[in-house]
């Protein structure tokens, strides 16, 4: 058998999970690229998308948020590994995390420590978490509902979140933007609203 | 098939056994690397070497293309069908048919056998890879150590 060019390589790791990007990183040096590679990133995003692989959580509804919050990932699919996303996952959150939303891959979550509330975006294939800003009322009132809404369009990515009780027309004068790059391919806008 | 070279009627594919294929033009369509001779000559009928693709991956891969070609067909029988092909393959079978895919640049193909051989090494292990792929690991035991401990979530 004749060792396969590095284009087939790289055209059959992009269909890999990246569980298994980061596992198969220890095969070679060339492996060990991909997951630093945007041209690979991009691909293996937009193959990840092409297969249907929807999961959903089971959360308790918790009164008291210190508790200890045991959430469940289920794949809709019957495959345990078909995301690459192991169901145990959720270990590497913090004990008081609750997840709020969750698209492409990524979820939403909040978590209080030390009287604080905090958001943060996190993809759990990584495992990796970045906090992102809060409209300013969660810092004083932890228990202020927030509404948590998925958006999505060529351009932008995203969660919009509010604290307030309904939506309302927001300006782009007193909506505050805040961008990050969280995996190599999606730039997240997260636009968060001061009333 | 308006768009096609009215004069060709049927190409033979000759394989590297000497296992002789004979089709019609609208099979090889995805097979750039055959279409590039097509283009280039003009006969009624073509005779295509193919030395790198053995006569039973072949055969396989007219099967594929016929299937796919089919206006007959429903997309879920050609998903039934994708489905028991890969099945019925063995790890070095689907390892021989992308190269085939790679040679004759059938650029649909080669992602269908990928994402296949993706599924089959998806839980192995690195070990089981650098086998199937015949790669010589170029770390260090020092840097391959110290990479598996940084990827250690993703061992579990």
């Amino acid at each position: 058998m004749v060792s396969l060019p590095h284009d087939v390589l790289l055209e059959i790791s992009s269909w890999l999970p990246a569980k298994a990007i980061y596992k198969f990183s220890s095969t070679s040096k060339f492996f060990s690229n991909f997951p630093r590679d945007k041209y690979f990133a991009l691909k293996q995003t937009q193959n990840s998308l092409s297969k249907i692989d929807t999961c959903l959580f089971f959360q308790p509804y918790l009164t008291q948020r210190y508790n200890d919050n045991i959430a469940e990932l289920h794949h809709l699919s019957g495959e345990d590994h078909s995301s690459g996303v192991s169901k145990v996952f959720i270990n590497f959150l913090p004990n008081s995390a609750k997840i709020l939303s969750s698209a492409n891959g990524l979820i939403l979550f909040r978590s209080t420590s030390d009287n604080k509330d905090q958001l943060f975006i996190s993809n759990p294939a990584t495992q990796t978490l970045f906090p992102i800003p809060i409209p300013d009322q969660l810092y004083t009132s932890v228990d202020a509902d927030l509404k948590i809404s998925h958006v999505e369009s060529n351009k932008l990515k995203g969660f919009v979140y509010g604290a307030m009780p309904r939506w309302k027309f927001i300006d782009q004068k007193t909506a505050y933007h805040h961008q990050r790059t969280l995996t190599q391919t999606i730039i997240l806008k997260i636009i968060c609203f001061k009333n | 098939m308006a768009a096609e070279k009215s004069s060709i009627k049927i190409i033979t594919l000759i394989a590297a056994d000497g296992s002789v294929f004979e089709v019609e033009p609208n099979i090889v369509k995805e097979m750039k690397t055959v279409q590039s001779y097509i283009d280039e000559l003009d006969q009624n009928t073509v005779s295509i070497p193919l030395p790198n693709v053995f006569g039973n991956d072949l055969a396989m891969i007219i099967e594929y293309c016929k299937k796919h070609a089919s206006e007959e067909e429903t997309k879920e029988a050609k998903e039934e069908f994708d489905f028991e092909f890969v099945k019925r393959m063995k790890s070095d079978d689907k390892l021989r048919l992308l190269q085939a895919a790679s040679y004759l640049n059938m650029e649909s193909f080669l992602q269908f056998m990928a994402k296949a051989i993706a599924a089959e090494i998806e839980n192995q292990s690195v070990e089981f890879v650098r086998d199937y792929f015949q790669i010589e690991s170029d770390f260090t035991p020092e840097e391959e150590a110290e990479l598996r401990k940084e990827n250690e979530w993703a061992f579990k």
